[in-house]
């Protein structure tokens, strides 16, 4: 039998445990992460957690993220500047993308990647309670943060039309939206942009004087090619115009174009750091690895087309200075491809640990003049607007247009302008054909794109497993 | 067969990355690493002590106590040798450190008595864990010179990487057992669990069970009721609710990282990068399996043939899973409770004998299978669900919807199907609901085993011992030529296909025509199809053993035995392909092994 003293005992052993219960289980934060409470404690690591969205949107594998070179690769290829690509039946480059192919996922999970890190750093900032914190760095930050997830936005929407517009990383408040018509996420955008520029300093002084990181100008010069896009002539010609006229700060690279692309060259207006440490690209731009030959690859990734080298008249300083060709052997077929050089540091020279000599160039003054060109002469200034054409093209060595060309005459001149000025650069032509209406016209002819599979093709397929994963989300037509 | 592959090693020893990249191989050289090193070094210590004292008649104390430790020194090299010349490359090294500590203490005090006339027992128990894993590595990159590589410090430039994690339970548990005559049992337990994977306020879950047994045989009035060669009759039955916290470290608290898995984020404008490395959900807690068990156990002829059967039904409604989230989040997904409420239940029997236990011959039979039934009980919000167009409540989670075959159209030569829905063309749309003619799905085909059982013998005549054993399974299976890669690909393919391809209108062949085009018509659909499945059930001779052991007064104290042990010797199936469990033309099938032994104790 039991006696009072054993029952006392068989109580106290599991009392004593649940009262030391909730210490028994405490257990140490991780040593190699921090809390959000405590990334927005101080102004070092809030801004590392804005730098972690920047390093990751370059500082990837080149075609993995929508601003390593992904949007500039697919543009290529659905837009007419290329031919002979070295894999004739890559689906962007006939029009024939079906909603299996992964290439355009990695344009939507690596833009709304960034546009999580954006609202992170956003509500990160709203939540934190620190004084170590200071004002000036909350309001840049959250500014930064704004510019990244505008940016963002711009590439989706011209990408896949109507997307999720995503403005908290509150997971249960995301999983089942709808799409948000284009019209209104050009709202947020410039909401966004508009904040941004009224914070962010006019200088380069958030990247201690390179311009890798956005500033004002930034902020302006994308509102105004949002403002252009959206049929904001007026507005379009007013941004544009105050980052045109902020000269001491941007000049056109005059004397020699090979310096446009140069690190922090005048004429940039925001560029991507790459770290140089990355083996695969050392201190390449990581597109660069794949757009210049290298001895490893077959060649170049295609020849840039017919359609493109119309573009310069004879004698642009650009055709000479920007394009260039190789001599080269794949799979036991010789060829010779014209290739984009407007980087110079490619897999064949790029030094791992070294020096970089280019940024890649996400926003350049050129583009500012052909955005308030382009409005002007739609707007009805058709003389003033050719005159900004005439800017670039006195550059580039050749004649400069008639002021007195008629309105048609005038905008296919500036089309043609941006194909030669803007080459390969960010989807600049792609997007160009579908917001011009160009696009059907311009790519039907092209015999690698027959047959013509129709309009729909002009907006990427939503990735499927979003599809499967919220119901809510319905794909374009016709995939 | 040419052309053929240039050698591995050029004339002068080295490896031979020249002549593959003037053949236009530069990728396909898979030489490199040859030149590379690796190496891995682990020290263990492992400490238990176990200490039991009796307090008074009948209350035990006891606690156990273990450390365990270990300690991994891991590295290696990449050399500018093993590495293709055209990239330019330079020399990697890496070294590093992974440290792991792990306790426990579980304290136990157990009490037996009689009450009446039965026993009771008393068990009060608590367990403590705790786990720390720590690790650091540095990279070493950029060398251009082979010979420095093995020096960190010489290295042009360093990364470095550290892990960390901490992990502790507790749980305090009592569990209370009654019998009286050994004819009435019931058992009661509960537990309180608490673990740090979960948030504050999540930690700790309360679990129990409940069990219940009758011997029938031992009351009086069945016994007479019961034929005479029925000796023994019991009836059980548990209830009892289980926790498990299966998810990885601090997946509650948002986590900041500069090397989100385990890839270094780099540094930007000289800031050093911070990230998000998942998605955070402070929410999800303990899962509960609840498990629900009727048996029956019987003995009949002096229990010379033993026989059980046995109901059971297991449910859970908030499996701790990393659930799917659309990436347009953020993430492709997060550490949640599923809402899925799922139960598996079926029937499980057993039986054995000695059929014959005479001196010098014994024959033991056992016979045991079961059967097994999942269903999706309730879903909250399917329909907005990743599983929207994948399960139905009330149907298994892995029933699966697929177009019916009808045969070879013998004029073009392709595989047709069943226009279900009627609407002129054969599909499947994977953003439908399938079954509901949305498309043309709608054959349901399981591939989870239907039935599966096993029967063993063993028999022994003198020193002369022989067993065997059998095993079936009922089940549903790729179909091995209709599965496999169609034909025009670059595959082998089996010469059943080849030979009974669509040749010429008319001809009514069991495989399509050949084609060069991928995914080219009907054969894209195929996958979608029952034609992609068969039965695939079979009885297999799983294990077949033999032992003669030499008598003793032969060898004095010495013993010699032989043996002879066989695995899947045999196969019955209607099965067509290699083997009814591989289900694939192309691998390996389960390997048929026979091994003999001779022993010698001296």
């Amino acid at each position: 039998m039991l006696n009072h003293h054993t029952y006392k005992l068989l109580l106290l052993i599991p009392a004593l445990l649940l009262v030391s219960c909730n210490k028994l289980l405490e257990i140490s934060e991780p040593k190699n992460s921090l809390t959000t409470e405590k990334v927005f404690n101080n102004e070092t690591q809030a801004s590392g957690a804005m730098v972690g969205v920047l390093t990751q949107m370059i500082n990837v594998s080149a075609y993995t993220a929508f601003s390593s070179g992904l949007t500039s690769q697919l543009g290529r290829f659905s837009a007419d500047e290329l031919d002979k690509v070295v894999n004739p039946s890559d689906n962007f480059y006939r029009n024939a993308v079906t909603a299996q192919n992964a290439e355009s996922n990695g344009l939507w999970n690596s833009a709304y990647q960034f546009i999580y890190g954006c609202n992170g750093v956003i509500e990160g900032i709203a939540e934190s309670k620190s004084t170590l914190l200071g004002e000036r760095v909350r309001k840049e930050l959250t500014a930064e943060a704004k510019f990244v997830r505008a940016f963002c936005y711009f590439y989706l929407i011209n990408t896949f039309g109507d997307v999720p517009l995503v403005l908290t990383t509150n997971l249960a408040k995301n999983t089942n939206i709808k799409r948000t018509p284009t019209a209104e996420v050009y709202v947020q955008i410039i909401s966004d942009l508009k904040d941004a520029a009224s914070v962010l300093p006019a200088d380069y002084s958030t990247g201690k004087g390179e311009r890798i990181r956005p500033n004002k100008w930034t902020a302006k010069a994308l509102l105004s090619r949002v403002y252009l896009y959206s049929g904001d002539h007026a507005n379009a010609i007013l941004e544009a115009t105050e980052v045109i006229g902020q000269t001491s700060l941007y000049q056109l690279e005059t004397a020699d174009l090979n310096k446009v692309f140069l690190k922090n060259s005048s004429e940039t207006i925001w560029q991507l750091q790459q770290t140089t440490q990355m083996d695969l690209s050392g201190n390449a731009v990581p597109e660069a690895i794949y757009v210049l030959p290298n001895p490893l690859h077959t060649g170049v990734s295609g020849d840039l087309s017919a359609n493109l080298l119309r573009a310069f008249d004879a004698g642009d300083l650009r055709r000479a200075a920007w394009i260039d060709s190789t001599d080269f052997v794949s799979g036991g077929k010789t060829g010779h491809a014209r290739f984009m050089y407007k980087y110079k540091t490619g897999a064949h020279n790029k030094v791992l640990n070294g020096e970089a000599s280019e940024y890649y160039m996400v926003l350049r003054l050129a583009e500012m003049y052909l955005v308030r060109g382009e409005a002007r002469v739609l707007s009805g200034a058709i003389s003033a607007g050719i005159e900004d054409v005439n800017v670039l093209r006195r550059r580039a060595g050749v004649d400069p247009l008639s002021t007195a060309l008629g309105r048609e005459q005038a905008i296919a001149a500036i089309a043609r302008e941006r194909q030669a000025e803007l080459f390969g650069e960010w989807g600049h032509r792609w997007f160009d054909l579908k917001r011009t209406g160009k696009a059907e016209e311009v790519l039907s002819a092209i015999p690698a794109k027959q047959p013509w599979r129709g309009n729909y093709q002009l907006l990427y397929p939503i990735p499927k497993s979003e599809l499967e994963r919220n119901n809510l989300l319905v794909q374009n037509p016709n995939y | 067969m040419s052309p053929n592959a240039p050698p591995i090693y050029d004339s002068n020893g080295q490896l031979n990355f020249q002549e593959w990249n003037d053949a236009g191989m530069p990728y396909a050289y898979p030489f490199g690493s040859l030149k590379a090193l690796s190496y891995s070094k682990t020290s263990l210590a492992t400490a238990k002590l176990m200490l039991s004292y009796e307090l008074l008649n009948g209350l035990q104390l006891s606690t156990s106590l273990g450390y365990n430790t270990s300690h991994n020194v891991g590295g290696g090299e990449m050399p500018i040798s093993s590495q293709n010349p055209l990239t330019n490359p330079t020399g990697m090294m890496v070294v590093g450190t992974n440290d792991n500590q792990n306790w426990t203490i579980e304290p136990q005090l157990n009490y037996e008595s009689v009450i009446g006339k039965g026993n009771l027992s008393v068990l009060l128990a608590a367990s403590l864990q705790g786990t720390v894993t720590s690790g650091q590595s540095i990279q070493g990159l950029g060398y251009e010179d082979d010979n420095l590589l093995g020096s960190i410090t010489l290295a042009p430039f360093t990364r470095l990487f550290d892990t960390y994690g901490q992990y502790k339970y507790a749980a305090v548990s009592g569990r209370v057992g009654y019998n009286w005559e050994k004819k009435y049992f019931i058992n009661l337990s509960g537990r309180r669990d608490g673990s740090s994977r979960f948030g504050p306020g999540k930690r700790y879950g309360n679990f129990g069970a409940l069990g219940a047994a009758w011997i029938a045989s031992e009351e009086a009035w069945v016994k007479n009721a019961l034929p005479s060669f029925m000796g023994f009759l019991k009836f059980r039955g548990s209830y009892g609710l289980t926790g498990s916290d299966g998810v990885g470290d601090y997946q509650y608290m948002s986590q900041w990282s500069n090397q989100p898995n385990y890839s270094p984020l780099y540094p930007y404008g000289g800031v050093t990068p911070l990230t998000s490395m998942h998605a955070v959900n402070p929410d999800y807690r303990w899962q509960v399996n609840k498990k629900l068990e009727f048996a029956t156990e019987m003995g009949f002829f002096n229990d010379k043939i033993t026989l059980m059967v046995a109901y059971y039904q297991n449910r859970c409604g908030n499996q701790l899973t990393s659930y799917p989230t659309p990436f347009y989040t953020g993430f492709g997904s997060v550490t949640a409770n599923w809402p899925a409420t799922i139960q598996n239940s079926g029937w499980e029997f057993s039986a054995a004998s000695t059929v014959i236990a005479k001196s010098d011959f014994k024959w033991d039979l056992s016979l045991n299978g079961g059967t097994n039934k999942n269903i999706l009980i309730d879903y909250p919000d399917l329909e907005l669900s990743p599983y929207a167009t994948e399960y139905v409540i009330g149907k298994s989670v892995n029933d699966r919807y697929y177009l019916h075959y009808i045969g070879i159209d013998p004029m073009t030569g392709q595989y047709a199907f069943e226009d279900r829905n009627g609407d002129g063309t054969v599909g499947v749309n994977s953003a439908a609901i399938p079954g509901k003619g949305e498309d043309d799905r709608y054959v349901v085909i399981n591939s989870d085993p239907k039935f599966t059982g096993s029967l063993s013998n063993s028999f022994r005549y003198k020193s002369i011992a022989l067993s065997f054993s059998l095993y079936y399974k009922n089940q549903m299976g790729l179909s091995a030529f209709y599965s496999g890669p169609p034909a025009g690909g670059f595959f082998n393919i089996p010469t059943e296909i080849y030979e009974n391809r669509w040749q010429y209108p008319g001809q009514n062949a069991k495989y399509a025509a050949l084609t060069t085009v991928n995914g080219s018509g009907s054969n894209s659909l195929v996958g979608s199809s029952d034609l992609y499945y068969t039965d695939a059930s079979f009885l297999r001779l799983q294990n077949v053993a033999f032992s003669y052991t030499l008598s003793d007064k032969l060898l004095k104290n010495k013993e010699l035995s032989f043996t002879v042990n066989a695995q899947n010797l045999w196969v019955l199936t209607k099965y067509k392909g290699i083997d009814p469990d591989t289900q694939n033309f192309g691998s390996m099938p389960t390997s048929k092994t026979i091994t003999a032994g001779l022993n010698l104790t001296f």
